[in-house]
């Protein structure tokens, strides 16, 4: 698929993004994005798409019986910098999949529910959580989408993209 | 201390968007079952600091409480397809997934299948013998409210803050035609810390949002999340104002 863009579908992904598998109940990384070496992108906060702050991200998850993630589930981006082993929450929850779960994956996207679908990047909590203009990924650091819930996600049944518009890149790093 | 000050301090208070789910209720705060048929508490928590409910229709607040039924045991053949009666009328619900099955403590998902019209589900139990835990969404007329209370107050402060009807909510898109708060000026949406925000559902199914074997199973199709801004530190003064303003 065309670089520059964070989307799985039913099993292909990306140049920027890795699948994984989340471990039931509790917090872990479903999907994993790096640029390639030297790169970096910007993921905005803010798209010419509906009327609230936040990414687009449209998705159908599903398990291994091809049935959807349980409504509660929860999903939050998380950032781990170079050199550090840990996941730092940089966005809001998505608290339940509601929303995932009733609007088919080719309907998210229309201006009535698209500001639904928005997930809001935001600073760390301890820098006090207000949200940010736009997340910066380099090579040498990972950005994860994680996910809390009781089943556990099979990418061969389920897709995600987020809007094109609200990736900027990749550039070179420069540095 | 005026009403004036406490709301400067308030404003410079820091606080974080944030929401009250089944699971906050569960794990920070108590959930029993209801009584059928009563007016009954069936979640309850108590803040650890102030609480703005968020109003306006960009801030939804996503309802829907399942009906909850223990069935079973599943019979002594493994692997065979099995039919289970539901006391209520289940709906296909526009908003959450319609049915949710646990076999003992085990995640079983959607059902194999759902007759809207009979009110059955086909489970297939790979062991023998597994209770049955069902959550279910049903359209029987239900009432469900949401309270603030100050604890051991002289006299008992409560006040509703919000209250509403299952039967139609749990039909109606959520995600075209969102339930948000309303509220005017003054502290109404405003919590303190160490209030209590109390859930009431007079309801003839029972809702519970855990099972009563202890096997930690939950209904993962429940949507109670209500939208809050939850300050990051305690406000003094501000439970006087807020207990004031509640008679009015």
């Amino acid at each position: 698929m065309s670089d520059g863009s964070i989307e799985v579908f039913e099993g292909s992904t990306s140049d920027l993004v890795e699948t994984r598998t989340n471990v039931a109940d509790q917090m872990t990384p479903i999907l994993a994005v790096s640029p390639e070496r030297g790169n970096m992108i910007r993921i905005l906060n803010m798209v010419a798409r509906g009327d609230q702050v936040g990414v687009p991200v449209y998705a159908d998850l599903r398990d291994s019986n091809d049935d959807p993630l349980p409504v509660s589930t929860t999903l939050q981006w998380e950032y781990t910098p170079s050199n550090s082993e840990s996941r730092f929450k940089v966005s809001r929850q998505v608290s339940n999949l509601a929303f995932y779960q009733n609007t088919s994956f080719a309907k998210q996207a229309n201006t009535d529910y698209v500001d639904e679908a928005k997930h809001v990047l935001t600073q760390h909590e301890f820098e006090g959580g207000d949200t940010v203009r736009f997340l910066q990924i380099t090579d040498i650091e990972e950005l994860y989408l994680s996910a809390e819930g009781s089943a556990q996600i099979d990418w061969s049944n389920s897709r995600i993209e987020v809007d094109p518009s609200a990736i900027k890149g990749p550039y070179t790093r420069g540095r | 201390m005026a009403a004036a000050d406490v709301a400067t301090r308030l404003e410079r208070t820091p606080g974080l968007n944030d929401e009250i789910t089944p699971r906050t209720l569960r794990e920070e705060g108590v959930t029993e079952a209801n009584t059928p048929g009563e007016r009954s508490l069936v979640g309850s928590l108590t803040l650890d600091t102030p609480v703005r409910l968020r109003s306006g229709r960009s801030n939804r607040f996503k309802v829907a409480l399942p009906a909850f039924e223990k069935l079973g045991p599943t019979d002594a053949t493994a692997d065979n397809s099995e039919t289970f009666n539901l006391a209520n009328d289940v709906i296909q619900s526009p908003n959450t997934q319609d049915v949710v099955v646990y076999l003992d403590g085990e995640y079983y998902g959607a059902p194999d299948a759902v007759d809207y019209a009979a009110d059955s589900i086909d489970v297939t139990d790979s062991g023998t013998a597994s209770d049955v835990y069902v959550w279910y969404m049903t359209a029987d007329p239900a009432t469900v409210s949401i309270y603030k209370k100050i604890p051991n107050a002289e006299t008992s402060a409560s006040q509703r803050l919000w209250t509403n009807q299952l039967a139609r909510l749990h039909k109606q898109d959520q995600q075209e035609q969102p339930e948000y708060f309303q509220f005017g000026e003054g502290w109404k949406p405003y919590l303190s810390s160490d209030m209590k925000l109390n859930v009431y559902v007079d309801a003839p199914f029972e809702v519970r949002f855990e099972d009563p074997d202890g096997h930690g199973n939950t209904p993962t199709n429940a949507l109670f999340h209500i939208p809050v801004e939850q300050a990051q530190d305690t406000v003094p003064g501000l439970i006087n104002i807020i207990k004031a303003s509640m008679g009015r």
